[in-house]
């Protein structure tokens, strides 16, 4: 009887409450389901392009790319962010999401299930062969297009759910300053709003009519422009949660401080400012865009720096700040003292490790003119595998190994984190001899989204081989380390021992006044529009008002 | 003259100052710099094989 009552309180302490710890873990378990399929499809493409096993002729290289791509980078990523921040939301704001906040929440979590299956489906059936980026003049199934537009529309409301739940705490105190996470949250479904609409009108007015035959052509320099308009500012709907789990879980669970609420707060504004205006810089060979704009873009790109060192700084404060407290001395003495067995410090941060060459990489693409040395080739495939693929994507397992027993009132025990200790080195290895091997290969010219192919014997070709069979061996490392992720996830929603997990939410060590001006949404929101008008205004006009001869469709599988 | 006058909220700094003494953020320092120099190697190899490719 006393036991059970023990439980009872403990349960009752949960961090969230149950209804809204219901409404997260649905949409984290999606998120796993598709990270399960896509590691599947992500290992086979390795292995065929590594030159080690060919594919049964019911499927098709190109067929499993596609379903690599759309799973891991659309689907896993979009329910884990909407999901998390959900559960985030509420435990800032009290501990659980408001009726009207919950019910959208269940609506957007349908409309993208739904979404996700029609575009499952038809990959499956081989009818949207299209690549995660749905290039145009390829052409899907309508099905797909409409299935990824109902994906969309349900984070939309999702993020609507957001910020009502957020205008809810405004009212209720007036005059604070909003919790940096709500802050966060807010933000980043201000971004990803702003950046969907233009690929919204793109899948709405030209590929589904297209794709349906209603209109003979479509304008494809448009469609890309569209496209990269919502595909830069992905990689940041990607990160800024990634980022609130760094600048906001990471101190806590390290038994340290928010580092400066200001900086932080600062660091999402330019984020929400410079990641949309920048898209040309994923075009800057296209000949339809004039050499001034693009000029425009890649300045805009790389004032996106600043905001990244921001955070590389703030992290690195942290950690020092943090270790000299527990008694690191020197220079570095403090590195000694973080705590490197705790899995939920752990993960995240080999994932930071691997953001440093990954933001390397990223202003090595955007430079007008060396990204005419890797632009296609496989370098570009490496460095979003070891930004979203590890930065990203550890920060995520990482949040996940707290998360998950966070929301089912289990526990972590120190076996699970035993276990999850190796899934991470298994993932860090892995990623490493892939993404390196497919650097290495880029430089040397060997093309990205190619079957496995020895160009008839080409020498240059030729010299690839061995990179290609340790791109192989990565993702092999990839896979198993995928499985172990599932198992452990399973174990921490069914099995792991019933008890309290904390959710970490870190604050900083004083109290710190904040500039006001910094939660003035109008503000910046009024100088995304300008920036957004300054950089895309001409060149999209200039596109509908001299559009070339539209092409037909094509599909080439 | 002025340039020596504390305004309250200089006064109200130095204060700060005596009773929390600035963080050592030395190896903060040392680190960011580490990563920077990453980022211009890489940028200025990869330069380097454009110029020797044009």
């Amino acid at each position: 009887m006393v036991i059970a009552r023990k439980e009872e309180i403990k349960i009752s302490h949960a961090p969230i409450a149950p209804a809204t710890a219901k409404l997260s873990l649905a949409y984290v378990w999606v998120a796993y389901v598709a990270f399960g399929l896509a590691a599947l499809a992500g290992m086979l493409q390795g292995m065929v392009r590594g030159g080690i096993m060919e594919l049964p002729s019911w499927t098709n290289y190109y067929q499993i790319l596609t379903a690599h791509g759309v799973l891991m980078a659309l689907i896993f990523t979009t329910f884990f962010i909407v999901g998390f921040i959900f559960s985030g939301v509420a435990r800032t704001t009290g501990g659980a999401l408001h009726g009207t906040a919950l019910k959208l929440g269940w609506i957007g979590w349908i409309l993208m299930v739904v979404g996700t299956a029609m575009a499952v489906v038809t990959i499956l059936r081989n009818e949207a062969s299209v690549l995660y980026t749905f290039y145009a003049p390829l052409k899907a199934s309508p099905y797909f297009y409409i299935g990824a537009a109902l994906l969309v529309v349900g984070s939309w409301i999702a993020g609507i759910s957001v910020f009502t739940s957020y205008r809810k705490w405004r009212r209720e105190n007036k005059g604070q300053m909003s919790p940096l996470f709500l802050f966060m949250a807010v933000t980043t479904y201000i971004m990803w709003i702003i950046a969907t609409l233009p690929v919204a009108a793109e899948v709405l007015f030209q590929l589904i009519p297209w794709s349906l035959g209603l209109t003979p052509t479509i304008n494809v320099m448009l469609s890309r422009t569209l496209f990269w308009f919502f595909g830069h500012p992905l990689v940041y709907f990607w990160l800024m949660p990634a980022y609130m789990a760094w600048y906001v879980c990471i101190p806590r669970i390290i038994g340290g401080h928010v580092f400066s609420d200001s900086l932080s707060r600062l660091a999402f504004i330019l984020l929400l400012l410079f990641s949309i205006p920048v898209g040309f810089h994923h075009q800057l060979m296209e000949p339809g865009i004039s050499a001034g704009w693009k000029m425009i873009h890649v300045t805009l790109t790389l004032i996106v720096v600043i905001p990244s060192l921001m955070t590389a700084f703030s992290m690195f404060a942290i950690f020092e700040t943090s270790g000299r407290k527990k008694g690191g001395v020197g220079l570095f003495g403090w590195f000694k003292k973080l705590p490197w067995t705790d899995v939920r410090f752990f993960a995240p941060f080999v994932g930071m490790l691997f953001f440093i060459p990954g933001g390397a990489g990223g202003i090595i693409n955007a430079s007008n003119q060396i990204n005419a040395v890797v632009h296609n080739t496989i370098w570009v495939t490496g460095h979003f595998h070891i930004t979203v693929g590890a930065a990203v994507a550890m920060t995520f397992f990482g949040v996940s190994f707290w998360l998950v027993p966070a929301l089912t009132g289990r526990t972590l025990t120190k076996t699970a984190n035993r276990m999850a200790m190796v899934q991470t080195v298994f993932w860090a290895v892995g990623m490493f001899l892939m993404s390196l091997a497919m650097h290495t290969m880029g430089l040397q010219g060997a093309p990205r989204r190619t079957d496995y192919t020895t160009y008839m014997d080409h020498p240059l070709a030729l010299g690839w081989m061995d990179y290609q069979r340790v791109m192989a061996f990565g993702g092999g490392l990839l896979f198993v380390s995928a499985i172990l992720m599932i198992l452990i996830l399973l174990y921490l929603t069914f099995y792991a021992p019933k008890g309290n997990t904390e959710y970490p939410i870190g604050e900083t060590e004083t109290k710190q006044e904040v500039p006001r001006i910094l939660e003035r949404w109008p503000v910046w929101v009024g100088l995304v529009a300008f920036l957004i008008i300054l950089a895309y205004g001409y060149p999209i006009m200039e596109q509908i008002q001299h559009q070339a001869p539209g092409s037909p469709p094509f599909k080439t599988w | 003259m002025e340039t020596q006058t504390n305004t309250p909220g200089q006064t109200k700094k130095s204060k700060q100052e005596k009773t929390q003494p600035e963080e050592n953020l030395k190896g903060t320092f040392a680190a960011v710099l580490i990563v920077g120099g990453i980022i211009l190697l890489s940028w200025f190899s990869v330069f380097g094989l454009f110029l020797e490719r044009a």
